[in-house]
């Protein structure tokens, strides 16, 4: 259970609307911790002789179908604390993280942009998924951050990856305009689809944290957009359920001529974005956008859009 | 990087450069006249005894690699993986080696005659 006074009036007031009937059902999950999950990293090994050692080692391995080298695990107690994690052929990573890669249409030798990298779960991703072929241009703001995904991409062995430590609002005067095939943005957030994680997101909500957040998102968003080629694809991304953070967001790049399209995500239970939210009403294409709910398939919740740039 | 052909018959098809005075790193070919704040991946630095690659460098050098690597059985790769030294019976000559585990590589290691170092950085050993 998630301990009294920590979910305020007003957060309840706006989730029961977002959620309708399932309120007690999110309320559940949000309460539980997260399985976690192992993405193989086929670039150092075989993903077939790894999970033979780690069935032999008593793990537990379930397939997460939206991403071939994504297993939930069971049995063992830290899945960061081995042998094989610290030779990076494996990475902890929660499974609904893996989307973005996945919708962004990557292929080897394409020119991609990570605009709020750290701490590199899906730089690294992206870099296996593009067999360390074409570049990867990984982006953050801050020492800590950046030492974070540094660490995280040489332990992966990412060979195609670039460090940049830069504001991702200034993304034009660092990296140019129409510069890239693919464009991510998993944006900063309120967090609250990681509730599961860690309560800290539930006590930190507040409308004034969402609307500050969401013109940060808002300035990334934009300046990731003038990076993309005609032609090319971009995924904003979050870890929340907040509309403002999310919908309204994605609303302003289809203002400023983006096309939404609506990702192939295997196996995945999704719900479309929204129409309106409180005073706003959204361009019909937003609800091609991916909400994950954290009772769709157990994991934390997210928030997925696919543009691209006619 | 004459020393990798040297010294394990195979240098990977890559852009190697050098970072700060001893240490060398490697960035696919297209990323080699791009500026950033970091490229690609460390691969090893240069020691008054050889050349010691990393984890990620025995990866991408050990796969191609035709001479200079060890490999370690269950009980040996279980004590290199926890920051021990091997006593080998092999008759090697002295130098530094890649060390190989079935599928996977696990660094370098100088082989003194007797002993081979184990060269593992503090933060991958478990």
């Amino acid at each position: 259970m998630i301990p009294e006074g920590i979910i305020k009036p007003e957060f309840e007031r706006r989730y029961r609307e977002l959620m309708g009937p399932e309120y007690e059902l999110f309320l559940k999950f949000m309460a539980t911790k997260p399985r976690p999950t192992i993405r193989v990293n086929p670039m150092k090994v075989d993903p077939g002789w790894l999970l033979d050692r780690l069935e032999g080692e008593g793990w537990e391995l379930k397939q997460v179908p939206w991403y071939e080298h994504g297993y939930w695990v069971s049995g063992v107690e830290r899945p960061g604390g081995t042998r094989w994690h610290a030779l990076g052929l494996y990475y902890v990573q929660e499974a609904a993280s893996m989307i973005p890669p996945v919708a962004l249409d990557l292929e080897p030798g394409l020119r991609v942009l990570d605009l709020a990298a750290a701490p590199g779960s899906k730089t690294t991703q992206m870099s296996e998924m593009m067999g360390w072929r074409g570049l990867i241009y990984a982006n953050d703001v801050s020492p800590d951050r950046v030492d974070a995904l540094a660490a995280n991409v040489q332990r992966m062995g990412s060979v195609n990856v670039l460090i940049f430590m830069s504001d991702g609002r200034r993304a034009v005067q660092t990296f140019g305009r129409e510069r890239f095939d693919r464009v991510l943005l998993d944006a900063p957030c309120s967090s609250i689809g990681e509730v599961r994680r860690s309560w800290g997101a539930l006590a930190r909500w507040s409308p004034k944290a969402v609307n500050r957040i969401s013109r940060l998102q808002l300035s990334l968003a934009l300046a990731a957009y003038e990076t993309l080629k005609r032609g090319g694809v971009m995924v904003y991304s979050t870890c929340t359920l907040e509309p403002k953070e999310n919908e309204w967001v994605v609303h302003q790049l289809v203002e400023r001529g983006a096309l939404i399209e609506r990702p192939e995500i295997k196996g995945l239970k999704w719900r479309p974005g929204l129409k309106r939210w409180m005073d706003w009403e959204f361009h019909e294409d937003v609800q091609k956008t991916v909400r994950v709910y954290p009772q769709d398939n157990d994991t934390i919740g997210f928030y997925v859009a696919k543009l691209r740039k006619p | 990087m004459s020393f990798l052909r040297e010294r394990f018959g195979y240098v990977p098809d890559l852009h190697f450069f050098a970072s700060g005075k001893r240490k060398v790193r490697a960035v696919v070919k297209e990323g080699a006249d791009e500026r950033a704040d970091l490229k690609g991946v460390y691969v090893g630095k240069k020691a008054p005894y050889g050349f010691i690659i990393s984890v990620e460098g025995s990866f991408l050098v050990g796969r191609g690699a035709k001479k200079g690597i060890i490999e370690l059985n269950d009980e040996e790769f279980d004590r290199w993986m926890s920051g021990q030294d091997l006593e080998l019976r092999e008759d090697l000559p002295k130098g530094v080696y890649i060390v190989k585990y079935q599928e996977v590589f696990a660094g370098s290691g100088y082989f003194n005659g007797r002993v081979l170092k184990n060269l593992l950085p503090r933060v991958r050993i478990q």
